[in-house]
């Protein structure tokens, strides 16, 4: 029994056991020794050049060291919104740096430690942005593109866990943003800075989405109080694409980018729009009444954008819309009878501005472009009301610069400063869009709504005004002569300079003695060709025909050959015949009833009025 | 240097003799054979004297008291022997003959044949099953229990791998080289021919071997130690087969001196318990011996059982919840209107042995043996090509896949739960993709042919054993011992695949398909065989690998036991050769240079020394103590890297070395009895080798462990308390902790060969060795009531069996803060990746009831009933295993679950057995 316990005894350790408790593998975090020795301001202004597109391979410090930059993670792919690049910030400022690297953010978060070495790197811009990355080329010329992900990886260390706590954003205001626009020390200061704005809204917010899904990029604009904007571009790959805009206003922080010659705001994900409710800010006014109003309708999809303008169709539904032209990057309102059902009164539609308070006006003025396409009913008039009720207002029209219709579209014409003086109290403005039902209408589109400052002061081009000189009757031609075509007392006028095409719209004018006074910019120079003569335009385009367009001319910058060479004769009766040598069945006329003068094939036209010829002095 | 251990140990065992009192002496013989008893207790009841009979059933007190007393002899499997005797000076008993317990053979032996088939096991892809050691009943409660209560959950004595067991027939050791193992199942079920056994238990010593540290035993085959007379009997169950038919007969030894025992088994289900299983086997057995004289005898002996059968795999709990069936079965489908299975498994091991048997002079026997055996073992699996995975249970076709989609998760569930063919293999769709194939081929026989893209394959390991032995007992003096015994063992394996069947395609093309996908452009490494590229094989062809491998172990050992009044000891020591080869007979495009021909030999020397100890209280106490210190060479299995590819081995290929060491208490009372003993083993240098599909690499890795050390240590009780003359209690358990011990190295070999090896740490310092109970626990009651009805009702408890760990979630996972960059969650996430799996602890109930019926005063018929796990448990675990496969990019430790196999619930036996 004694040697029971013995045993027991002796077998008790082997229960009890030492600490046998398992063991895990150690928590994997990354560590790095390396030391920053640059700052990232130092490195933009070492670095820095004003050209659009350029690179420049890093060197060492002054003391032969590599050049290291360290400093925190502000920005990353997490929702794609950030494309293969992130964002650093140190003390001095940030920088993007650019990799072909997918899902960056697993470990560059946002508040991670990293160290840069930055030795055999590119530093330099694309399309204005400042960024580390690597040599590239941009339409044969050199450009920062992005490095390769080996490269990245061999020139980075992190360090330590992220902490999203010691990243800063800079507070700013879109009016502080916009003028540091030309200031050079502060486009490098901030560029791909994490800023923070507070009290603001998305112009669309609470209707549109945060892009196009799929698109490459979609603008939309911030907006303040005051009316300042700021542009933000946004991916339509991002995971919140087709979110919408956040309605109201509230706080945001984003990454200050560049393009080209502009801030361009980038927001990391759609969360960071915070508190946001209440009402939204409108690029229109704001407000119901109002004492200047500077409304280009940029950012604007819809009328309701504006705020507080109203749109009234009296009869028809031809309701007044907001337009955006890619090719110009311009958005404007418009109206048009086409495609739209007419009323008993065919179509009459109001566009009118919010209550203008004369009393606080700083001037009593306001002002609008306005451009017009196409032929057919359609007019568009401008009045001063005395409510925003066209059916209960009085209406005051005022005359202003409005281009006529001419089959192609116009130039922006100013409507030149409209006085307000001989009113009193709260007007409105309204724009009406009258047209009887037809087969064809035109479409009036109005930018650059100015109330309160001369139009000059608005910082867009109106025309500018046009040299006039007198033209006299001839019936022959004189090769470099410069001519305009007249018919009975209308003159044919230039085609419009963005147009590719058109006809010559006729326009009224004063004809005595065989003379007149008209605009240098209609006139036409003819010049002898081989097989007949070439028409220039003051643009410097030939006017010629192709072989599929027999009712307009092709504007060319070169003679293109038979399309452009014209043979002219004058008729008994003192009017020129203008033949293609291209398409020889066809003749410039005014057809029918037409109110242009343009090539017609004469075999299916049966009336028709042959120009009379006028040369400058 | 070891000799010399060797002989100084020798020199110290001449003790000087003790002082004599009255001499006692006899010999112990089965009255109904005659043949002597060894290991029967024999006491002098009221002097307390204990002695244990030797190999010749012969013993001696050598300090007794003269006088009148009681002899009482008890052995296993024998009723218990009293004889009063009066003691004088110098007193020869003579022979005592002990007359076998028939009824309790018999009806523990019908216990046991249940559980034996229980184990019939394969190796699982990634990690391997252990057969609980069967080495048949002995008068060792603990062991009796470790062998059957404990074996549902498939228990390890001692926590130990299967190749730490030796089993020896007739002293010619029988493991294999290739994993050290003894394939239980080449014994067709035939537990009557085989029932003479002796066992010995862990590191005791043993007459016919030089044992091993798990213990060995060895299977009695001669044609003299069978009972002459016919047995037969039929069984039912509800288990892997429900059919078993067992006959045999036994001339005895005949006066010319020949003998003959012939036999033969079926076992026999159309369907087992789970379900589309199938169990097919037939036994025979032949032993036919030659007595020359009483000096030599020659028997041979044959055996074998060819069986064609299903195999099992383990799956996940997902799929078990779904099928609502724990023993759901993702292998089979119906095709035309029958269930079939795709893995099957043919075995046959014919066996031959010849023992010649020379015993000069009394005390001296020599027993000399030869074996051949042929080891066929195939197992069947569904192939593809460019396909989807045809098995039921691929992970993308459980609801889980699709958790973040409501729709798809609700529809897969319904299906999983309601449409059984969803939940199984669906054959037709193999033969129509095949069948699509064809057509293709003949609308266009001028373009590229296309093969079947999926076919049965068959996965071949076979061997042929040359296995030669000599064993010599010889006793020295009335208190010494010597065993000494040579043995070899010459074996070729040969490891191949052939196509079992096409699917109705016309051809396979033998390639890589994953060498394919990942190098498009190089056609020659996609090759299987260089020497034969794009083959197309047919049913019947070699393809895709066929190597063989060569071993040869040479060991030679020397054991000598002294038996003193008080003192036992024995020591021995051996020592061996091991060598092996591979030879490749294809030329794969992964490994141009290093996978056809003969490649490296590998060698090793290995040695191992042994002792124990003794001390006899008195005679009803003793105290026991035994250590072991040996290096194992590795098994040719586990020692190449891939060796299906090529002929590398893994870098730095080492023997495993053991360290062991046990105490134990034992007492003998006439009512009660038992031994409790405590053990500690290390084993270090150990290689483990895995095999997975990793999703980073998208390859094959081959995995190994390299420079493991594992602890196994416990303490072991067994008791049992007469509480009557017929009603016994018993009680078993063990405690114990098998964890490894230190961090190994882990090294990555893509089989792709896409990458050099990668070596990394493995954290798994005091994690548990998995698929075996830590925790168990058996009590019983034994009646034997009269008229011969024996009952018997017991529980068990097993506990703490722990999942297969998977050393890839245990490095340094380097990118896991991505996920959690937080330090705390960090912190989180890694204890839930590394964390321990348990499998469910499990409690059985279990009652036999069994009669023996003597008709005629000749023929004995016996019937048993045996119910376990009356309570019909269905939720007991018997093997689990975590995925190598891990999820390194969200590090979701639940994306590859553990897969697990159960045990059935309540299972019956129910044997006639007849015996005239």
């Amino acid at each position: 029994m004694l040697a029971a316990a013995m045993m027991m005894a002796l077998t008790a350790p082997v229960f009890t056991g030492c600490s046998e408790d398992l063991e895990v593998p150690p928590l994997s975090i990354p560590s790095s020794d390396w030391k920053a020795n640059t700052t990232i301001a130092d490195l933009k202004t070492q670095y820095w050049s004003d050209q659009e597109n350029y690179c420049t391979e890093v060197g060492t410090t002054a003391t032969g060291e590599h050049v290291v930059i360290g400093g925190r993670v502000i920005g990353n792919d997490i929702t794609g919104n950030i494309y293969q690049s992130i964002q650093v910030q140190d003390a001095t400022g940030a920088v993007t740096v650019s990799v072909y690297m997918s899902d960056m953010h697993k470990r560059y978060k946002v508040g991670e430690e990293i160290y840069i070495d930055l030795t055999g790197l590119y530093a330099g811009k694309y399309a204005g942005l400042f960024q580390i990355g690597a040599a590239g080329t941009y339409n044969n010329a050199p450009t920062t593109s992005k490095m390769e992900e080996a490269t990245f990886l061999a020139h980075s260390q992190l360090n330590g866990l992220p902490d999203p706590s010691a990243v800063k954003a800079v507070p700013l205001t879109i009016a502080e943003i916009n003028s540091m626009v030309k200031n050079t020390e502060s486009v490098m200061l901030y560029q791909s800075q994490l800023v923070s704005i507070d009290d603001v809204s998305f112009i669309g917010g609470g209707k549109d989405r945060w892009a196009e899904m799929g698109s490459s990029g979609t603008d939309r604009y911030l907006i303040d109080k005051e009316g300042n904007r700021l542009l933000v571009r946004n991916s339509g790959y991002s995971d919140f694409a087709d979110q919408t805009l956040p309605a109201g206003h509230g706080n945001v922080t984003a990454i200050l980018s560049w393009y080209r010659s502009g801030w361009q705001l980038v927001f990391r994900t759609n969360e960071d729009c915070r508190d946001f409710g209440g009402e939204s800010y409108a690029p229109g006014g704001g407000e119901a009444v109002v004492t200047s109003l500077d409304v280009n309708f940029e950012g604007c999809t819809d009328i309701s954008d504006l705020g507080n303008w109203k749109t009234v169709n009296v009869s028809g539904n031809a309701t007044w819309f907001i337009q955006k032209r890619d090719q110009e990057n311009n958005t404007f309102a418009a109206c048009t009878g086409y495609n739209k059902a007419a009323g008993s009164d065919g179509f009459i539609s109001w566009l009118i501005t919010p209550g203008l308070d004369l009393a606080g006006m700083a001037k009593k003025v306001f002002s609008f472009t306005s451009m017009v396409g196409y032929s057919g009913e359609g007019t568009l008039e401008v009045f001063v009301m005395s409510s925003d009720d066209p059916a209960k207002a009085t209406l005051t029209p005022v005359s202003a610069n409005i281009p006529k219709p001419s089959g192609s579209w116009s130039d922006w014409v100013a409507s030149g400063n409209i006085s307000l003086e001989s009113f009193s109290g709260t007007v409105y403005i309204g724009f009406r869009y009258t047209a009887k039902a037809a087969q064809n209408y035109t479409t009036y589109r109005i930018d650059n709504v100015l109330a309160g400052k001369d139009a000059e002061q608005s910082g867009d081009n109106p025309n500018p005004p046009a040299d006039k000189s007198t033209f006299s009757k001839v019936t022959s031609i004189t090769s470099g002569g410069q001519y305009v075509f007249v018919i009975g007392n209308q003159l044919g006028t230039a085609i419009a300079s963005s147009a590719s095409y058109g006809r010559l719209a006729l326009a009224d004018v004063t004809i005595s003695d065989g003379k007149l006074t008209a605009d240098d910019v209609n006139a036409l120079t003819i010049t002898a060709v081989d097989g007949g003569y070439t028409i220039v335009d003051s643009y410097g385009r030939y006017l010629g025909m192709d072989s599929s367009h027999f009712t307009s001319f092709q504007l060319y910058d070169s003679n293109t050959g038979n399309g452009c060479v014209w043979t002219i004769t004058f008729d008994s009766d003192g009017t020129a015949v203008i033949k293609n040598a291209l398409n020889t069945d066809c003749r410039i006329v005014r057809s029918g009833t037409y109110t242009n003068i343009a090539p017609a094939e004469m075999a299916k036209t049966t009336t028709f009025d042959a120009p009379a010829v006028y040369k400058k002095d | 240097m070891r000799i010399k251990l060797f002989l100084l140990l020798l020199l110290t065992a001449f003790l000087p003799a003790l002082a004599k009192d009255a001499t006692v002496k006899g010999v112990v013989i089965d009255a109904a054979t005659g043949k002597p008893v060894e290991g029967a207790i024999v006491m002098i009841n009221n002097q307390g004297a204990t002695v244990v009979t030797g190999p010749a059933g012969e013993f001696v007190f050598t300090t007794a008291q003269p006088g009148s007393d009681i002899i009482t002899i008890a052995a296993y499997g024998y009723n218990d022997f009293n004889r009063p005797v009066t003691i004088g000076p110098s007193t020869d008993l003579g022979n005592l003959a002990i007359t076998t317990s028939d009824g309790v053979n018999d009806f523990d032996e019908t216990r046991q044949e249940l559980m034996f088939d229980e184990s019939v096991l394969e190796d699982e892809e990634g990690a391997s099953q252990s057969v609980a050691v069967l080495n048949g009943a002995s008068d060792n409660i603990y062991s009796n229990a470790a062998n059957y209560s404990f074996s549902i959950m498939r228990f390890r004595n001692r926590g130990y791998d299967n190749y730490f067991n030796t089993t020896y027939m007739n002293g010619i050791p029988l493991n294999d080289l290739a994993r050290g193992r003894f394939n239980y199942s080449s014994l067709g079920g035939m537990n009557r021919m085989f029932r003479n056994r002796t066992n010995t238990i862990d590191m005791a010593p043993s007459n016919y071997g030089f044992g091993n540290i798990g213990g060995s035993s060895n299977i009695n085959t001669l044609t003299e130690d069978y009972a002459p007379g016919f047995y037969g009997s039929v069984a039912y169950t509800n288990a892997n087969y429900m059919f078993r038919g067992l006959a045999m007969y036994s001339t005895g030894i005949r006066p010319s001196g020949w003998g003959l025992t012939v036999g033969g088994a079926v076992r026999w289900a159309n369907e087992g318990i789970v379900p589309g299983s199938f169990y097919k086997s037939g036994g025979y057995f032949l032993s036919l011996e030659k007595q020359f004289n009483d000096k030599h005898s020659l028997t041979l002996t044959a055996f074998g059982a060819p069986t064609h059968r299903t195999g099992s795999t383990a799956t996940y709990l997902e799929a078990y919840q779904l099928a609502d069936n724990n023993l759901y079965n993702p292998n089979w489908g119906w095709q035309n209107g029958k269930k079939r299975n795709s893995k099957i498994v043919e075995t046959f091991d014919p066996t031959f042995l010849l023992n010649w048997v020379w015993k000069p002079k009394d005390g001296t026997k020599l027993t000399t043996g030869a074996a051949f055996r042929a080891v066929h073992y195939s197992t069947s699996a569904l192939n593809w090509y460019n396909a989807r995975d045809p098995r039921p249970d691929y992970y993308r076709y459980l609801p889980s896949y699709y958790k973040d989609d409501q729709e798809a998760f609700d529809l897969y569930t319904d299906l999983w739960r309601n449409d059984e063919s969803f939940r199984q293999i669906n054959w037709d769709a193999l033969y129509r993709a095949n069948f699509l194939n064809n057509q293709a081929n003949a609308a266009n026989p001028d373009g590229t042919q296309k093969g079947s893209t999926y076919i049965l394959e068959n996965r071949h390991s076979n061997q042929l054993n040359w296995i030669f032995s000599s064993v010599l007992n010889h006793k020295l003096n009335s208190t010494m011992n010597l065993q000494a015994g040579v043995s070899f063992n010459y074996t070729r394996a040969h490891y191949f695949k052939t196509i079992r069947d096409l699917l109705g395609g016309e051809f396979w093309l033998d390639i890589d398909q994953f060498s394919e996908r990942d190098f498009p452009d190089n056609p020659s490494i996609l090759q299987n065989d260089l020497n034969n590229p794009n083959r197309h094989v047919t049913d019947g062809d070699t393809f895709g690998y066929n190597y063989y491998i060569s071993g040869l172990q040479a060991r030679a050992w020397l054991q000598n036991t002294i038996t003193l009044p008080h003192w036992d000891f024995n020591y021995g020591l051996e020592v061996s050769y091991t060598q092996f080869q591979r030879d490749g007979k294809m030329r794969n495009g992964r490994a141009p240079h290093n996978s056809f021909g003969k490649g490296q030999t590998h060698r090793f020397d290995n040695g191992a020394l042994k002792a124990g100890a003794v001390y006899k209280i008195n005679g009803r106490n003793a105290i026991t103590a035994r250590a072991t210190y040996e290096t194992v060479a590795p098994f040719f299995d586990n020692a190449y890297i891939s060796p299906r590819i090529k002929d590398t081995a893994i870098d730095g290929l080492s023997s495993t070395r053991v360290l062991s060491a046990d105490i134990a208490y034992g007492w003998n009372y006439r009512r009660f009895r038992g031994q409790i003993s405590a053990y500690w083993t290390q084993l270090s240098d150990m290689t483990e080798r895995f095999s997975y599909y990793d999703d980073q690499y998208s390859t094959f890795m081959n995995y190994v462990l390299k420079g493991v050390k594992q602890h196994y240590k416990g303490i072991e009780l067994g008791a049992a308390f007469k509480v009557t003359p017929s009603v016994t209690v018993s009680l078993a358990g063990t405690v114990a902790s098998y964890r490894y011990k230190n961090n190994p190295t882990g090294v990555r070999s893509y089989e792709n060969g896409m990458s050099p090896d990668t070596a990394t740490t493995v954290y798994l310092k005091n994690y548990h060795v998995g698929s075996t109970p830590q925790t168990a626990f058996n009590f019983g009651i034994d009646w034997q009531a009269p008229k011969n009805w024996f009952f018997n009702v017991n529980c068990s408890w097993m506990g703490n069996s722990y999942v297969n760990v998977s050393p890839i979630r245990h490095e340094a996972l380097n990118d896991l803060w991505t996920i959690y960059p937080d330090p705390e969650q960090l912190k989180q996430a890694v204890e839930e990746i590394t964390g321990e799996d348990k499998l469910n602890d499990a409690f059985t109930l279990n009652a036999s009831v069994g009669k023996l019926i003597y008709i005629q005063r000749r023929y004995a018929l016996s019937i048993n009933v045996n119910v376990d796990n009356i309570l019909n448990k269905k939720d007991i675990m018997t093997y689990g295993y975590q995925q190598g496969r891990f999820d390194y990019t969200n590090f979701s430790a639940l994306k590859y679950p553990n897969r697990y196999s159960f045990a059935q619930g309540i299972k019956v036996f129910v044997n006639v057995g007849l015996r005239f």
